[in-house]
């Protein structure tokens, strides 16, 4: 029996592969160095394929419905009105430095001139950095997971992020992706943000157009000694989107890494691989993750915490708010590895079940190789507390403004943790219109 | 007296297993190999109806299937098994009789040895003994005590001749022949095991209990107990086992069937000891074992607790399926593992019918270079209204080479449902040790105190006579010296 | 103001109130006493429309309006307030939301417009001092890692702001140390006009040193057993609840 997929759209994937050399779209010559990468990386993918729902990672995942379709490499570059999107997607109040990309590529005429010491580079600039041999694939690629491999493979290029200097306001990274037909849109990242770097950074994703799009994003972070990250990861996305999001990042000594996820009802399919890893002593790895989902929405979010060095601190929070005839996947693993003393690891997990349709499935995993440390997780599965609804309908609150407030309130928790005003009041605006209270009455009603 | 924290590990880990002796006693033992010719020998011998046979077969056929694909999801590699250098038939030449008299002298002793007297007046007051070594029951004690209330306590071999139709009815249908590939080998040559059966109303008035001991070299165990509850019936069950010392590694593959009608109520407790292999790894009994009760009337109860001490590998999750309204599963465990011991196991809760609550609670204690994992799952299908699940799973860590993990699986199809599960990792604070020094104790006493305490919620859960033996174990697992 | 007739109720199928009788009137306080599993809690809880209990007979009549027919909310906007024995805690809520919210729409229910913030900060500000209440402790999540004093002055708080006709204060002396007690009743007796009334329920008559009732009640085993003036209270102090349990009896046999 395989544990992997090999349907058409991997047929097509096969035949349509090219070097970026051989490739007419491509203005730009990858180092040889990279080009291994690439090859190695066809190579993984050809072998493995997609993962099936035999694999542990995706059990509860089937990739085989979303992915039925060919998603075809788009031919030409999609044209889209992009200034009324950004104005759309553009956080009022949040006084970012936007950085527009579509489809993966750069927008550089529509994008925000970046504040000293940050730089965005794209096409050969990215590709021929220093970084850029030193670091691409060097990070996401190790996990092994056939759908990274199979973006290292087909990317025409990537960007690179590398911050040099604190930023005074927040960067925000619209990522808008557009096609007139069912499109494969693979789009990758590496950032390295220098030493006692300290700056906020907001991802926000969007879709333009309503044909089917298979998105697949990579992102390789490099933390360095002393850096301070936040990452606001807001995802937007449209029915007709499958995601796929891998973000794999290396912390250096004393760096603090918080990472806040949310996704809203919308892409039909959403795979987060939010994975950190501690390879310098006292750092900190906060990885927070508030969804509501909604129709038939698949929201899986899969998170690593590996604490390969001692004294390292990690903390890691999601909730799940789930609608209609919706599946929510959690998987968080820690890992403590050998020799990794003095580790505080916590891990938190919560669903609430707004619909009889709903299914979870969590899965918070400890493994743990040293004895000097303090790890826990806790995972509840429930409904809004009965005696809290009450309580606040003695007040006088009706039924429903109870319900919608003691959602917010859940959600709150994730949301505090957003530690930047104009992004929390924009992400509560994005709860409160994605949430139906409605259905959220009790079971038998 | 040990002085650092090392010294103590260390002797932990040089603990001699005490049940290690061998018996020597006549034994017809079938040579290594297993086909169909296998099969119909074992279930000849044991003068079977057709309908055995057949299932057997059927067993062994999906055996050949399932073992072709090993399972991988375990958190250990599992060791190549050669099931044709395994013998599946070893019995002591004298078959059961009539009277303890009849009984080879030599099993005696050894039951004698191991704690478990045979002969009724000498036999702890209130509970009744099935004593199984290798493959068959040697005897089993109270028997007629029993009768008189309806209650039938026997060997599987007498059940199968005796009570057929129940056997029938029941026989596979919690563990069926393909639910894996340990339990498609029972089915194909389980040897013996205990049957039990509690008629409409009737509480068991003792303990039951069966005592396991591997003795014949080169064989495996593979014993199948079945065990059902009628309407209001309750009974407590008893499950305990020991192998000689041996270089080579021993199977064990048993399968455990419980069946709880309306208001009925099943309590399994396991105190597993089997040769865990010696402190460089060799050797040992692997451990694996399909146990699954069905709460199948509305308000019937299935209550697990285990100590797992013994065996190099463990593998076994005792589970409940809560089909009835308002059934109650629960699980209670403690592992140890030391040396290079690995312990994989936990349970299955699942959960189907309204009001259906379930409750786990797993300590781990891993010391020396063990591995110790908990693996549960708890499901609430969609007509699950108002299920509950709390569980809780703890993991101790001795010394810095071992290994604890925690994987639990939470699957919820229901919005009426409330299911909390929690999880801690911690090593014995230095502070607690220190508390207990100040009082008097010694570290290595200290040590022994904290983990029985640890233990306590588990152990509490264990008939007396059994707790005793429980704290007993740990304690000699720990260092020999602390009750 | 309120009017109890054969009061029945059932938790689980179990009978608690096996037929409660009870009038209070504008600008009353009634003390209900009892020893515990009498049904004191209950009564309180059926009151406030907890869908736990079962009404299986009698009325509840409140301002005129069938009380039982009343959701909880309806019931507390038409002027009904109880405080809990165990107030619940919501992370996430913030106290001053959560009133804001809830004054709105209890004034909304009256015909009366919302109050502006400045407004609603000012009667806060004079409210909290009424029961020496910590302004950090308004600013934090609904009776989140509150004490057990805080939680029950939180109470009082509400009780303040909302302004209820009728007030049933569920053994809201227990856990209370002899300060929180005196801060609580002195926040009960500035509240207390002719125009509202209070349901004081209790198993000490330690409270009723502090507000004295007009009328105390013995509930026991699911009835009013016995009524009288706040002299019952200190007779029941003194020979406990015994001594009612036997004159009960005598008087049944």
């Amino acid at each position: 029996m395989s544990k992997s997929i090999f349907n058409s759209f991997y047929q097509y994937l096969i035949e349509n592969y090219r070097l970026p050399e051989d490739n007419q779209r491509n203005d730009v010559t990858w180092p040889k160095a990279l080009l291994e990468h690439k090859q190695k990386a066809f190579e993984f993918f050809k072998t493995h394929g997609f993962p099936s729902t035999k694999q542990e990672d995706w059990k509860y995942t089937n990739l085989a419905g979303p992915l039925q379709q060919v998603f075809h490499i788009p031919a030409n570059d999609t044209v889209a009105d992009l200034k009324t999107a950004i104005a759309n997607a553009s956080i009022k109040d949040a006084h970012a430095y936007h950085i527009v990309l579509l489809n993966g590529k750069w927008q550089r005429e529509l994008s925000d001139p970046l504040p000293d010491g940050v730089h965005f580079l794209d096409g050969k600039d990215a590709l021929h950095h220093y970084y850029a041999e030193e670091y691409f694939a060097s990070l996401a690629d190790p996990t092994g997971v056939s759908l990274v491999a199979m973006n290292t493979a087909f990317i025409p290029a990537f960007n690179l992020l590398h911050i040099q200097k604190s930023t005074d306001r927040p960067l925000h990274i619209m990522h808008f992706y557009a096609a007139n037909e069912p499109a494969f849109l693979p789009e990758r990242l590496l950032l390295v943000a220098e030493e006692s770097v300290q700056t906020q950074w907001i991802d926000t994703f969007h879709q333009l157009t309503s044909a089917p799009v298979f998105i697949n994003y990579v992102a390789e972070q490099f933390l360095k000694e002393h850096v301070a990250m936040d990452i606001f990861l807001i995802n937007q996305l449209p029915s007709s989107a499958v995601v796929f999001h891998h973000s794999e990042t290396y912390l250096h000594s004393q760096s603090t890494y918080h990472h806040v996820n949310f996704s809203f009802p919308g892409a039909g399919f959403i795979r987060n691989n939010i994975n950190a890893r501690m390879q310098g002593s006292s750092s900190e790895a906060n990885l927070w993750g508030l969804y509501l989902s909604g129709g038939q929405q698949l929201v899986d979010n899969h998170t690593i915490v590996d604490h390969q060095v001692a004294s390292c601190n990690s903390n890691e929070w999601y909730k799940g708010i789930l609608q209609d005839k919706s599946t929510g996947v959690f998987n968080g693993k820690i890992f403590v590895e050998k020799g990794a003393q003095k580790t505080n690891a916590f891990q938190k997990n919560n669903a609430i079940l707004l619909s009889r349709e709903a299914t979870v499935h969590a899965k918070p995993q400890l493994e743990i190789f040293a004895d000097d440390v303090k790890c826990s997780h806790g995972s509840t599965v429930g409904q809004m507390n009965e005696d809290a609804l009450f309580y606040l309908r003695t007040r006088g609150l009706s039924e429903l403004t109870a319900r919608q407030l003691l959602i917010e309130a859940f959600a709150y928790d994730i949301l505090s943790k957003v530690q930047n005003d104009a992004v929390a009041h924009h992400v509560m605006q994005l709860l409160r219109q994605h949430l139906h209270v409605e259905s959220a009455l009790p079971a038998g009603a | 007296m040990p002085t650092t924290d090392q010294d103590i590990l260390q002797k932990y880990s040089d603990q001699e297993y005490e049940f290690g002796f061998e018996t020597r006693v006549e034994m017809e033992i079938l040579p290594p190999g297993l086909n169909e010719e296998t099969v119909r020998f074992i279930s000849a011998k044991k003068e079977e109806p057709e309908w055995l046979l057949q299932w057997r077969l059927k067993g062994l056929e999906h055996f050949r299937r399932l073992s072709q694909e090993m399972p991988e999801w375990q958190n250990f590699k599992l060791p190549h098994i050669d099931f044709q250098a395994i013998s599946y038939y070893a019995a002591p030449k004298k078959r059961k009789l009539n009277s303890l008299d009849e009984v080879d002298p030599e099993i005696l002793a050894t039951f004698e040895k191991l704690g478990i007297p045979l002969e009724e007046q000498k036999v702890l007051a209130g509970v009744a003994v099935d004593a199984v070594m290798d493959s068959v029951s040697v005897k089993t004690t109270f028997q007629e005590k029993l009768r008189e209330k309806g209650i039938i306590f026997c060997s599987m071999g007498e059940a199968i001749k005796n009570h057929p139709d129940l056997v029938k009815k029941y026989l596979g249908s919690v563990v069926p022949y393909s639910d894996n590939v340990f339990a498609a080998l029972n089915a194909a040559v389980f040897s013996d095991g205990s049957f039990c059966y509690v008629p409409k109303g009737v509480r068991c008035p003792m303990e039951l209990s069966t005592y396991f001991r591997i003795n014949a070299s080169n064989t495996g165990q593979f014993e199948r107990t079945l065990i059902i509850a009628e309407e209001g019936a309750y009974v407590s069950y008893l499950e305990g086992c020991t192998a000689p010392k041996r270089d080579e590694n021993q199977l064990h593959a048993a399968v455990v069937e419980l069946i709880a009608l309306d208001h009925a109520e099943i309590k399994y407790s396991t105190v597993q000891n089997w040769f865990p292999g010696d402190k460089n790894g060799n050797g040992g009994v692997f451990n694996f074992v399909t146990k699954r009760g069905i709460c199948k009337g509305p308000h019937s109860k299935i209550s697990w607790t285990q100590v797992e001490t013994g065996s190099a590998i463990t593998w076994k999750y005792p589970s409940v399926i809560l089909q009835g309204d308002y059934s109650v599963g629960e699980f209670y465990s403690v592992a140890m593992t030391r040396n290079h011991q690995i312990a994989d196991t936990g349970t299955k809760m699942i959960h189907l019918g309204k009001h259906t609550r379930s409750r786990i609670i797993s300590k781990g204690i891993s010391a020396g270079y063990s591995q110790n994992s908990y693996r549960g799952q708890v499901r609430v299908g969609p007509r699950a209204d108002y299920a509950r699940n709390f569980t809780q799973c703890d993991s101790l860590l001795l010394g810095d080479k071992c290994g604890a993990h925690t994987f639990p699986y939470i699957d919820c199809q229901n919005p009426t449902a409330i299911l909390e599960h929690e999880a801690t990792t911690s090593k014995i604070a230095e502070d607690q040790i220190f508390y207990l020094n100040q009082r008097g104790l010694d570290t290595e006493k200290a040590v022994a105190l904290i983990v029985n305490g640890y233990a306590r919620e588990v152990l509490n859960n264990l008939p007396m006579e059994f707790a005793v033996e429980a704290q007993k174990l740990l304690a000699i697992s720990l260092d020999g010296s602390v009750g | 103001m309120l009017q109890i007739k054969n009061l029945q109720a059932s938790v689980n199928g179990e009978p608690i109130l096996k037929g409660v009788d009870l009038e209070v009137k504008a600008g009353e306080i009634h003390a209900i006493m009892g020893p515990n599993g009498s049904g004191k809690s209950t009564l309180a809880s059926v009151l406030a429309g907890n869908e736990l209990y079962e009404v299986t007979g009698g009325e509840v009549w409140f301002e005129g309006k069938n009380l039982l027919e009343m959701a909880p909310e309806i019931r507390a906007r038409e002027g009904l307030f109880m405080a809990f024995q165990y107030p619940v805690e919501i992370p996430g809520v913030s106290n001053i939301n959560f009133l804001k919210t809830a004054l709105a729409e209890i004034r909304e229910h009256r015909g009366l417009p919302p109050l502006s913030a400045k407004e609603f900060m000012q009667r806060l500000k004079e409210k909290q001092e009424l029961v020496e209440f910590n302004a950090s402790l308004v600013n934090r999540s609904l009776n989140e890692g509150f004490s057990g004093g805080e939680k029950k002055r939180n109470e009082i708080l509400q009780l303040a702001m909302l302004e209820p006709k009728l007030a049933i204060l569920d053994e809201t002396d227990s856990g209370l140390d002899i300060d929180a007690l005196r801060i609580v009743a002195n926040g009960v007796n500035k509240l207390r006009s002719k125009d509202n009334a209070f349901i004081i329920i209790t198993h000490y008559q330690r409270l009723l040193q502090y507000i004295i009732p007009d009328y105390v009640h013995v509930l026991y085993d699911g009835r009013i057993i016995k009524s009288g003036t706040k002299e019952l209270a200190y007779e029941l102090e003194e020979k406990g609840y015994d001594w009612i349990k036997e004159s009960v009896q005598a008087s049944l046999s």
